[in-house]
């Protein structure tokens, strides 16, 4: 818990590589595999989750004294849920190509535990400025996985990057497509659900191996970073 | 009930009474964009099919739109893998049909293994062109094989009704 209450810039280093939320709990699991097939359906859901979580911390934060003790999960899950109606309803006004292909999981944002967990033991325990901010960190951190995954998933399986970015962005967007010259066709395996695992399982072991490294360089307290970093 | 339930209770009911206000506002602030949106990317898919800058009033007969120069256009469904497939055919009626183009406009299937369906210059999909009533759809593609034959008996069934426009149909 001390973690979670010193938040800035080096919680938001933490977050963004060995500390992800996505990757040290598995929590959201079933969006992230799900939707990060290309970059674009990535940054789609991202943004999506982060006003979500956004919205519903500083909701949850705002009421927390209102909320009563026995009935605050229906309470969480119901802000949570609006959030996440409110987030599709918009999605469909303002980008519907894209809600053409997420639309499914864009729904299902309100079973993702990340948004649950920092209700639960953050959101609704501290002033809504606080909560803001850590809603921002987490969401960040649950973005990065989300784009890295959703990256190393159209180089592999479909051998583009940045492909249909004018869904998103409008058609200033449609020459932002990189192709990997000298390939044909990606790997289909990548794009398909065991892709998805397999993907993920080899960035949660950077992930594990870049949090290992680093406590591995916290013990040696007494030297100096440069120190450190000219000896290795 | 203790009193502290009661009042808990009561801020339960409020806090869903907020949320369905906010849901409400919502609506009503993006409802139009969306109708606006839906009808937009249905015209844009028959515009785009048939390659005209405009198309006569709406005549739906059934399924089938008589354009009354050899050419129609057709709307259905196919039961796809996660619910309906909503597509849209141009097609040659006389004397003998044929498909010209196909979109489809709107569908829930799994997004990264039917986001073809979107993308009506994808080979699967170009395949249908020419294809005449009686030939058999394309082969089913590995990775999404509910949904290509799905679609693929859908649009030959479809094809298969198509008739010529009736007597005073085509002034």
């Amino acid at each position: 818990m001390s973690a979670e209450l010193t938040p800035g810039i080096s919680r938001l280093g933490t977050v963004l590589t060995s500390g992800n939320p996505a990757w040290t709990s598995l929590l959201g699991l079933c969006p992230l595999l799900a939707v990060s097939t290309s970059v674009v359906n990535a940054l789609t859901l991202a943004v999506a989750t982060t006003g979500v979580l956004l919205g519903s911390s500083i909701a949850i934060a705002t009421l927390r004294h209102r909320i009563p003790e026995f009935a605050r999960l229906p309470a969480f899950v119901l802000i949570i849920a609006t959030w996440t109606t409110c987030a599709v309803m918009l999605l469909e006004a303002y980008a519907y190509e894209i809600y053409g292909s997420i639309a499914l999981f864009v729904q299902i944002i309100v079973t993702n535990c990340i948004i649950l967990a920092r209700a639960e033991s953050f959101a609704s325990r501290v002033p809504p400025l606080a909560a803001a901010r850590d809603a921002l960190i987490v969401a960040m951190g649950f973005a990065a996985a989300l784009l890295l995954l959703g990256a190393v998933r159209e180089i592999a399986g479909k051998a583009t990057l940045f492909a249909g970015m004018e869904q998103l962005f409008g058609p200033a967007a449609a020459g932002w497509e990189i192709t990997v010259p000298g390939v044909e066709s990606g790997l289909l395996i990548v794009v398909l659900p065991p892709g998805a695992f397999i993907t993920a399982g080899l960035l949660i072991a950077l992930s594990r191996g870049i949090a290992a490294r680093r406590s591995a360089r916290g013990r040696r307290t007494d030297n100096p970073p440069d120190a450190v970093e000219s000896r290795s | 009930m203790s009193r502290s339930r009661l009042t808990g209770s009561v801020a339960l009911i409020a806090i869903a009474l907020a949320c369905a206000v906010a849901l409400a506002v919502t609506r009503e602030l993006t409802a139009p964009r969306i109708a606006a949106e839906r009808a937009a990317a249905a015209n844009a898919a028959l515009l785009d099919m048939t390659g005209r800058p405009a198309l006569p009033p709406e005549a739906w007969s059934g399924n089938l739109w008589h354009l009354c120069d050899g050419t129609a256009l057709m709307r259905g469904r196919a039961d796809g893998y996660a619910g309906a497939i909503e597509w849209l055919l141009f097609i040659d009626v006389a004397p003998a049909s044929r498909i010209r183009a196909l979109r489809v406009i709107a569908h829930r299937e799994t997004p990264g293994i039917a986001d073809f369906l979107n993308a009506p210059g994808h080979p699967w999909m170009q395949a249908f062109v020419a294809r005449g009533a009686g030939e058999p759809p394309p082969d089913t593609l590995t990775g999404a094989t509910i949904t290509t034959r799905a679609l693929g008996q859908s649009l030959t069934t479809a094809l298969a009704t198509a008739t010529p426009p009736g007597e005073g149909e085509c002034p």
